[in-house]
């Protein structure tokens, strides 16, 4: 689960050393990995102690980035900048949390149902596709008949980055394998859904680790949105830099996604598909980091779920 | 295995299909990727009659006219935001509410969906002509946004700071009115939480071009 923030932070360092040298690099690295300078415990607790951590870690990691690629600063800016980052990164993975037990939460009006039927709003009955002659389905995740939250699609083929953009194909939908989740803040606040399941995914990941459950995956925001920027990265055929924008938690402003899809467009030839490919990764990228979005990919059995309400 | 079986699924139409899920040499493609493409170099040309007769046909499956309304909204189109305008008058006599629901709370987001469609219309719009048209389907759309769910698309994050500045009197029409329904909220006949949080954010774009406006909402409103 953590793979995606170290990996995160790994490339952000190796950028950084490009940019300010060995030593700044070093300087950061230094703060997660242990002496064996394998993968670290350090970014492992930090998450696995509060739930806020995971995408708090990512957007140092990204600004860390940011940073080094700016060529309208001088580098003692850049220094002083990095150093910022460095010490926020530093308070964040020695930050022992709430004490809460860090968990993830998903609301729904009715789990139950697998699928809507949208109701016609003339006659009040489910509608019939004119194409099948059947109740027209809209799938979703939902509680199955054994008690367990279960995916659109356990076995669909919709990717990661499909799954977040949505859109207006209902079959990219209903095919998905992956449930979104966002961070809870414990019990209370305002509500989305009559219902709420929670999910402490620090249990979840230790009983995916030991093998005791399977067909499950975690995702945290770090790799949610690392999953997005691997295919920005592969359309444009080399690293891209997608900057923060003005907005809480790095998300861009409406001009700014398209100020920037337009420069990424002229940089690198992109048209058509490509093009359209390439917008809607920038937006899925900048709405995942406003929503520290979290996935969990296939059936979660029920003993992990915690009804709320 | 793969099971994508579409058993019960939306199936568009044969013009629907040709349209927004064939690309034109023929292979697959999804509806925003075919209506996306299309709004550069002027590729609605050859779309649009077809698509304004099936927005026209009463006929056709609900959901697609509501890919052609989408459609023409999005290349500026008039009879498109005239479609959305007409939508947004009657929003839950819409046949082709619950299409379409978010990732988060599975909750209907069509009119999300459709208001990204006429935002991001700006270079169509002025290409065309038709900034007006476009402008007067954002405000219709601002207008429900007290009764109709549209997962964070009428923000800060998505509305052009030229629009806020044009709608300012509806934007702060209809936030004032927000304030006095949250105001007015109980445990009783409570809101949906989206509620607050969609006037919250109309004070958000409202901030875009007024800072200090939009602090005195916010205080207004408990944020």
């Amino acid at each position: 689960m953590s793979e995606a923030i170290v990996k995160a932070l790994d490339e952000a360092a190796t950028r950084v050393g490009a940019s300010l040298g060995k030593d700044a690099s070093k300087a950061i690295k230094d703060l997660y990995r242990d002496s064996s300078d394998k993968l670290t415990g350090v970014v492992k607790r930090s998450v696995e102690s509060d739930v806020e951590h995971a995408g708090k870690i990512k957007q140092i990691a990204d600004k860390l980035e940011q940073n080094a690629a700016r060529t309208d600063i001088s580098d003692a800016e850049k220094a002083t900048n990095n150093d910022a980052l460095k010490n926020k990164l530093h308070d964040i993975l020695n930050d022992p949390g709430s004490g809460t037990k860090p968990t993830i939460k998903r609301e729904d009006n009715d789990f139950s149902q697998d699928h809507f039927n949208p109701i016609d709003p003339k006659t009040k009955q489910p509608k019939i596709d004119k194409a099948t002659g059947k109740p027209v389905e809209v799938g979703k995740s939902h509680i199955n008949a054994n008690g367990d939250l279960e995916p659109a699609n356990p076995n669909g083929s919709t990717t990661m980055t499909q799954h977040v953009i949505g859109g207006n194909n209902p079959a990219i939908k209903g095919s998905s394998p992956y449930t979104s989740f966002a961070p809870s803040k414990g019990v209370g606040g305002k509500q989305y859904g009559a219902h709420e399941y929670q999910v402490d995914y620090n249990k979840l990941q230790g009983d995916i680790d030991s093998g005791k459950v399977t067909g499950v995956e975690i995702h945290d925001p770090a790799s949610v949105q690392g999953a997005i920027q691997g295919e920005i990265d592969g359309i444009a055929g080399q690293h891209v830099v997608v900057p923060h924008g003005s907005l809480p938690n790095g998300e861009m402003t409406g001009p700014e996604k398209t100020d920037f899809g337009k420069q990424l467009a002229a940089q690198y030839g992109l048209k058509g598909q490509a093009k359209v490919d390439m917008t809607a990764r920038i937006n899925a990228l900048s709405n995942s980091r406003r929503d520290n979005e979290w996935l969990v990919k296939g059936t979660i059995p029920g003993s992990y779920l915690n009804k709320i309400r | 295995m793969d099971d994508t079986s579409a058993d019960g699924q939306y199936q568009p139409g044969e013009v629907a299909e040709r349209l927004f899920f064939t690309t034109a040499d023929g292979s697959e493609t999804d509806p925003d990727s075919a209506i996306a493409i299309a709004a550069d170099d002027q590729g609605w040309v050859p779309l649009e009659p077809d698509a304004q007769a099936l927005l026209a046909d009463e006929s056709a499956e609900p959901y697609d006219r509501y890919l052609a309304m989408t459609a023409l909204a999005r290349w500026g189109s008039p009879v498109g935001y005239a479609a959305v305008q007409a939508a947004a008058q009657d929003p839950d006599g819409q046949p082709w509410r619950d299409y379409s629901i978010d990732r988060f709370y599975s909750l209907d987001n069509t009119f999300a969906l459709l208001s990204l469609a006429v935002i991001n219309s700006v270079d169509q719009a002025e290409e065309r002509g038709t900034v007006a048209e476009k402008r007067a389907a954002i405000a219709a759309l601002i207008g429900i946004t007290d009764r109709v769910y549209f997962e964070h698309d009428l923000s800060a994050s998505t509305m052009y700071p030229e629009d806020v500045e044009q709608l300012r009197e509806v934007i702060e029409a209809q936030i004032e009115k927000g304030i006095a329904e949250v105001a007015a909220a109980t445990d009783d006949f409570p809101l949906p939480a989206w509620v607050h949080d969609q006037v919250r954010e109309l004070i958000d774009a409202l901030g875009l071009v007024d800072k200090g406006a939009a602090a005195a909402y916010l205080a207004r409103l408990g944020d």
